[in-house]
């Protein structure tokens, strides 16, 4: 035999019911089309745990990957200034090569004039080595 | 005075000759820059040092990069993975209505024993 319990005090009868049976156990009564909605609504409830533990792990992939990229960032930034200072060092050594090649041209010039000038004493010496003497034995006879 | 005869005189021309050549000798004054040469090259050789240093650095930092970029892709890829998860999630979901309107009244307390049952060992846990 079963009693029948009602659930809320209204002249309407509730959609949910409660009985108990001959053991004595209290049960819960419903139709099979609002069994059918809490069902759904308990399964659709699991997925979205499910879906919001995917979100959680992917936000923190997110998170992770954030990190990473600022980091790559730092390091990109440091070789750039690296780079910068090597294109300063490498145009500061241009420059002294450029200093370098006229200091040498000049000395090159500097040089050649010397030359010339030695030259220039060593055709007079020889000339008058050659010219002293015969004029000497000229003027002596 | 003696007369001078034409060999003093020719000795005397030559003689003065020779001091005059002394004393007018130039010295070889051409300047080689030596000193400004050796210290143009030994900074070129100290900014090719610290070149070299930073090249090293570089090569450091290339190396922490390409641990990142693996790190970026294996990020990605989990990504993905989420994203499909995360499609087949929501499918799913959609699909329940579905499923549930077809189920009997034995299938859906079927399906209410397997929820108890798994909170049950859940909650166990």
């Amino acid at each position: 035999m079963v009693f029948q319990v009602s659930s809320q005090n209204s002249l309407k009868t509730p959609r949910v019911q409660t009985l108990i049976n001959s053991k004595g156990d209290t049960l819960i009564q419903m139709n099979l089309a609002d069994a059918k909605v809490v069902l759904t609504t308990i399964i659709e409830k699991q997925y979205v745990d499910s879906i919001l533990l995917v979100y959680i792990n992917r936000d923190t992939i997110n998170q992770k990957t954030i990190t990473l990229q600022v980091q790559k960032i730092r390091l990109l930034e440091l070789k750039s200034s690296n780079q910068d200072q090597m294109i300063s060092n490498l145009n500061k050594i241009v420059s002294n090569k450029d200093t370098e090649i006229v200091l040498l041209k000049d000395t090159v010039k500097q040089q050649k004039k010397e030359i010339r000038k030695q030259k220039i004493f060593k055709i007079l010496g020889f000339s008058a080595a050659v010219i002293l003497p015969i004029l000497v034995i000229i003027l002596i006879k | 005075m003696k007369k001078l005869d034409f060999k003093t005189i020719v000795i005397i021309i030559l003689g003065a000759c020779l001091i005059i050549s002394f004393l007018f000798k130039q010295k070889s004054n051409i300047n080689n820059h030596d000193d400004e040469i050796k210290k143009l090259q030994l900074e070129n050789t100290n900014l090719i040092k610290k070149n070299d240093s930073l090249a090293k650095i570089n090569n450091q930092l290339d190396q922490k990069i390409l641990t990142i970029d693996k790190e970026l892709q294996e990020n990605t890829i989990k990504l993905n993975e989420t994203t499909n998860q995360i499609e087949r999630l929501k499918n799913k979901k959609n699909e329940i209505p579905a499923y549930i309107n077809n189920l009997s009244a034995n299938g859906v307390s079927s399906e209410f024993s397997k929820f108890l049952e798994n909170t049950k060992s859940s909650n166990t846990h």
